[in-house]
């Protein structure tokens, strides 16, 4: 038969992500539209159906294989579609009941990127009927979420001279934002907005102040052309202040701090804009002068709650530095911080929040120990704040590293180290937990002990689940209040992946509602796994 | 390596034939008969994943493709030469002086009627056709002539429709994505991404023919030669 075709199609019709959506994610619980699930950052799902009582009987559903390890995605589930990225820098669109594909699109990469650590992609933002997606090639690009056909595509920056994204974009009103990976390349960081419709930049902060600017004298000489400071974590959005939150990274070069000297800001900091403008309102460094490439790209997780009597909004932060924090998110001031893992570079923090350093800490030629090691204490995986708990749930490493300091000299789109280090040492490992912490206190509720460290950030639910995963590819459900152990299966994977000494995990859990069911996906090796109630 | 080259420089017309039968054989399957794309990648448009210099593209066709469908093709080295340079004959676009019509009165035709109103070029247009934003760069003149007149002739894949009846009578029709023997992907006419188990289907029609009508009744041939110039001229980077 022939179908006559009445040009009628209704674009209107298919799904549409709007500001309001987002700004309202909790009230539509079985959607996951944004990286951390909602605009503040808490990767905490309201879903109740899967309950500590009943998480033991979960079963597969479905798998979706991949090209390549190190799955570093969050993908999004919204109007009864999976979108996800898949390593290096494509994209799939399948049916989240069954696991099957609707569409693919695959990225045509140079052979020549800049990817210091992997060639990741950690997801998705979306807004009306489109995908946005950073590439390895450092553009952005907005697909047709329908079909994957490319609607535009930008340059963010020439990966040549060392720029790749790797971190999902964040659409905020009719904007998508985009943060820059390269630290390791001496990049010069920035956040930029782009018109969602068009692909038009509306603004770009520099993570590194230029000339004139305040903060430019924080960098010796020239450095700050080749100060680092990226972006390459998806930020924080707080609607009512019009704020975007986002953490920096590290200075570049990462262990050789003497051509810039100086506190060197913003890296290793939260920065807050405005969101319109990308106006800086406020910032905290958490490192001035960083030495031991401690990022600070965290997911920052706001919440509005009392703070000695007074209704706050407040920043929840635990730091690749080893030590939590809670900020004012009004201002960037300093309210508290803590170690919340072993740590042996700080005598602690100032009344400021400013660290005390202990001396002999910097890298030398020879190497010096130091807790935590360089990959952090924590990293980029996601930590998940729960409202219904009260607790703030993350991954983290206890252990310590070998730092070492040498000599780069910079060249446009190579690495620029200057020194090396050595995250595992084999007299001592260290170990990894998943861990509960008292966000007002930074005390520790509870662990989960593990002998790997873990890369893949945490999931919790108001049923008071936590999902988290383990460095050798265990997929875990734990009672929220205790970190007892409710189901655990071996995914599989370890050894695949890149840094960290071939995780098999680098991605946290989602969960969503289809139909009335209840399902969470955990990716590790090259697959993504999702598991329902039978 | 240096003979490689000289393979390649010696290319003949009885070479590109040999070339295009083997391509015929070998890789049309998955990349499409004129290198336009489907279980693998679009070969005709310039862009190759895994290096673009001859040397790069005999390596691919000679190792395959960890970790993907792509098997290896082992023959000599003047037989894989013919491969790639039938490979990049694919990408020949038409020049100016070959166009067949006017590109500008092609593209106020183009707008002017109900192209866009299905298909993508650029920011603008649908979701239901093929992207047109650079379809110069993937498709002779000859074919995008054929697509217009006679749109069934070669309906890739993606483009084929279905229609599926649930127990209850009510219908969706749309473009059939994928199916197996439990369930079928399609993306209505609404631009929903659809996925239904056969179980609870209790009709699924399928069809080859284009959702697309023939313009061969609706443009003159003049008009049929201005739209298919002004569409050739669509080339990768063109409208980004």
């Amino acid at each position: 038969m022939r179908f006559l075709l009445l040009l009628l199609l209704a674009s209107e019709a298919s799904a549409q992500v709007t500001f309001d959506r987002l700004k309202n994610a909790s009230s539509e619980p079985g959607s996951w539209l944004t990286y951390s699930g909602n605009y503040q950052g808490w990767r905490f799902s309201p879903l109740r159906q899967l309950t500590r009582e009943n998480v033991k009987e979960l079963r597969l559903a479905w798998v979706h294989q991949m090209r390549d390890a190190q799955i570093e995605t969050t993908p999004l589930v919204v109007d009864g579609v999976m979108y996800l990225t898949e390593p290096p820098s494509d994209v799939a669109a399948l049916d989240p009941e069954t696991g099957r594909v609707f569409w693919r699109y695959r990225r045509s990469l140079p052979t020549d990127i800049r990817a210091c650590c992997g060639r990741v992609n950690r997801g998705l933002a979306m807004y009306g009927d489109k995908l946005y997606l950073g590439t390895l090639d450092a553009h952005l690009l907005a697909l047709d979420s329908r079909t994957g056909d490319v609607v535009w595509d930008v340059e963010v920056a020439d990966y040549e001279h060392g720029y790749a994204i790797t971190g999902a974009p964040l659409s905020i009103k009719d904007m998508v934002l985009t943060g820059i990976a390269g630290g390791e390349y001496g990049i010069r960081g920035f956040l930029d907005a782009y018109d969602a419709e068009t692909g038009e930049r509306r603004w770009r902060f520099e993570t590194v102040p230029g000339p004139g600017e305040p903060g430019n004298e924080s960098w010796s000489g020239d450095s700050w052309k080749t100060g680092g400071a990226p972006t390459w974590v998806t930020g924080s959005y707080d609607p009512e202040s019009n704020l975007v939150v986002w953490g920096t990274g590290n200075p570049a070069p990462d262990w050789n701090g003497d051509a810039r000297l100086g506190d060197n800001l913003y890296s290793d900091s939260a920065i807050a804009l405005d969101a319109d403008t990308g106006a800086l309102r406020w910032h905290f460094q958490f490192v001035p002068h960083d030495v031991h490439d401690w990022d600070a790209v965290q997911v920052p997780v706001l919440v509005d709650d009392e703070w000695e009597g007074e209704r706050r909004k407040l920043v929840y932060w635990g730091n690749r530095n080893g030590f939590y924090y809670v900020l004012d998110g009004t201002t960037g001031r300093f309210l508290f911080g803590a170690p919340y893992v072993k740590q042996t570079w700080a005598k602690g923090l100032d009344e400021n929040g400013r660290p005390i350093r202990l001396p002999g800490i910097d890298p030398t030629e020879k190497g010096v120990v130091v807790w935590p090691s360089a990959l952090g204490a924590t990293n980029w995986f996601s930590p998940s704040y729960n409202p219904e708990t009260g607790l703030f749930y993350l991954a983290a490493w206890e252990g310590p590293g070998l730092y070492v300091k040498g000599e780069d000299e910079y060249r446009p789109g190579e690495p620029f180290y200057g020194g090396r280090q050595v995250a595992i040492l084999e007299d001592e490992p260290g170990h990894g937990v998943i861990r509960a912490l008292d966000p007002r206190t930074g005390r520790k509720v509870w662990d989960l002990e593990l002998v790997g460290k873990p890369m893949a950030g945490v999931l919790s639910t108001a049923s008071r689940l936590v999902f988290a995963g383990s460095h050798e590819g265990y997929f875990y459900a734990l009672d929220g209040d205790t970190g007892a152990e409710l189901f655990r299966i071996y995914l599989g994977g370890d050894g695949l992946g890149g840094i960290g000494g071939g995780a098999a995990m680098y991605a946290a859990a989602v969960t969503y509602e289809v139909k009335g069911k209840q399902y969470v996906s955990m990716s590790s090796g090259s697959a993504l796994f999702t598991f329902a109630l039978p | 390596m240096w003979g490689l080259l000289f393979a390649m420089l010696q290319t003949t017309a009885a070479d590109l034939a040999e070339g295009r039968e083997l391509y015929r054989l070998r890789c049309a399957e998955c990349h499409g008969g004129e290198g336009e794309g489907g279980r693998g990648p679009n070969l005709a448009d310039g862009v190759f994943y895994h290096g673009d210099t001859d040397a790069d593209l005999s390596r691919t066709i000679q190792n395959g493709i960890t970790g993907t469908e792509m098997p290896g093709f082992s023959g000599s080295e003047l037989r894989i030469s013919q491969l790639v340079a039938f490979i990049r004959s694919l990408n020949r676009a038409a020049r100016p002086s070959e166009l067949p019509g006017d590109p500008a009165r092609g593209e106020d035709l183009f707008r002017g009627s109900d192209c866009l109103s299905c298909h993508r070029l650029g920011r603008e247009g649908s979701f239901a056709g093929p992207d047109l934003s650079s379809v110069g760069s993937r498709r002779p003149l000859r074919h995008l002539r054929d697509a217009l007149v006679d749109p069934s002739r070669d309906v890739r894949p993606r483009y084929r429709m279905a229609s599926v009846v649930d127990a209850a009578g009510g219908s969706v029709r749309g473009f059939l994505l994928d199916e197996d023997r439990h369930t079928i992907q399609i993306l209505d006419l609404d631009g929903f991404l659809r996925s239904f188990s056969r179980e609870k289907l209790a009709r699924v029609e399928t069809s080859r023919e284009s959702i697309m009508p023939s313009y061969a009744d609706v443009f003159s041939d003049g008009e049929l030669n201005d739209l298919i110039s002004f569409l050739s001229t669509r080339r990768s980077g063109a409208s980004r």
